[in-house]
């Protein structure tokens, strides 16, 4: 029961920082400024859940019980961070999915609904809203922090063999 | 202990999707990867086993909430390599050391993205194209409308 309480409580405040997040930047998602503050809320937390038990009975708390409570913590915020980038933009297989649900529709009727979407413009928008891409003369080049996501995917990618296709 | 036990099982994880996405290639029960899945259940079989052994019961829901997320954050950063158009910028900026907005959108544009999406849904059947017509294929079960469903909640969060 007492692990019980404790997942539910660590998702409840997952999701409360969730909307704290919402509440104060109301604007479009920036992936890592998402990251500082879940970074920030699992400090806050975890420093008061240590600073509760040494004021408390620290000896009546499982030490392999914390440490996974921790990790669940720290992945169900990866979690949400991950989640909160189909917030940020439709994707165009839901548009697609959207488009012909009911009576079905063309090849040419979902290339021109897509093409009004300005797909690549407005990723690339987003992409130096989040401080990944700048613009040096007429040529888009990536910043120190697009170097990082760019080398973290490329080891992925190659890891795991997979194709980027878009 | 636990935290030596998440490594293990961080690296278990890892090393069976490497050897599942081995067997099974890029075969989709779309939207996900017959990998994904075969990975998600093995580790959930294989960390349970070892959670109770080593821990008892107590940490058995830990493990597989570790598990579920594990199986999320993978999927997400694959798709992200995979289907992202922002990830397939990204890495074309690195790889060509920059590129020209215009010239980069007669390589990958509309069209391409159109297609790409029609032949991820076609590998499972998900949708028909009888004479120009593209259509959702409604015969048989479909995965693609849970997990749409699933999307559509959890961005109501």
């Amino acid at each position: 029961m007492f692990e019980l309480t404790t997942l539910l409580t660590i998702i409840f405040i997952i999701l409360l920082s969730n909307r704290i997040y919402f509440l104060i930047f109301k604007e479009k998602v920036v992936f890592f400024k998402y990251f500082k503050f879940l970074t920030l809320c699992l400090i806050i937390v975890l420093t008061t859940t240590i600073i509760f038990l040494k004021l408390n009975d620290t000896n009546r708390v499982n030490q392999d019980f914390f440490q996974s409570s921790v990790i669940v913590y720290v992945l169900l915020s990866l979690f949400m961070l991950f989640n909160i980038t189909t917030k940020s933009y439709e994707s165009p297989t839901v548009i697609i999915h959207d488009t012909i649900k009911t009576k079905g529709a063309s090849r040419k009727k979902i290339f021109n609904i897509l093409k009004k979407k300005q797909l690549i413009k407005i990723r690339f928008s987003d992409l130096l809203k989040q401080k990944l891409i700048k613009k040096k003369n007429s040529k888009f080049i990536l910043t120190p922090l697009g170097y990082k996501f760019g080398y973290f995917f490329s080891l992925l990618k190659s890891f795991f063999k997979i194709k980027c296709k878009g | 202990m636990y935290l030596k036990y998440f490594l293990l099982n961080l690296f278990i994880f890892i090393f069976l999707l490497k050897f599942f996405l081995y067997i099974y290639k890029d075969k989709y029960i779309f939207p996900f990867r017959k990998a994904e899945i075969a990975n998600f259940f093995s580790n959930i079989l294989i960390n349970s086993f070892i959670t109770i052994s080593i821990f008892g019961y107590e940490l058995l829901i830990n493990t597989i909430i570790i598990n579920c997320c594990l199986a999320f954050i993978f999927y997400n950063m694959l798709c992200m390599i995979n289907t992202s158009p922002r990830t397939k910028i990204l890495l074309d900026i690195q790889k060509n050391k920059g590129v020209e907005i215009e010239k980069y959108l007669k390589k990958y544009n509309t069209k391409k993205i159109l297609n790409n999406r029609l032949a991820r849904l076609k590998t499972n059947n998900e949708i028909t194209d009888k004479k120009n017509i593209i259509k959702i294929n409604n015969k048989g079960f479909k995965f693609l409308n849970i997990v749409i469903f699933i999307f559509y909640l959890i961005k109501k969060i």
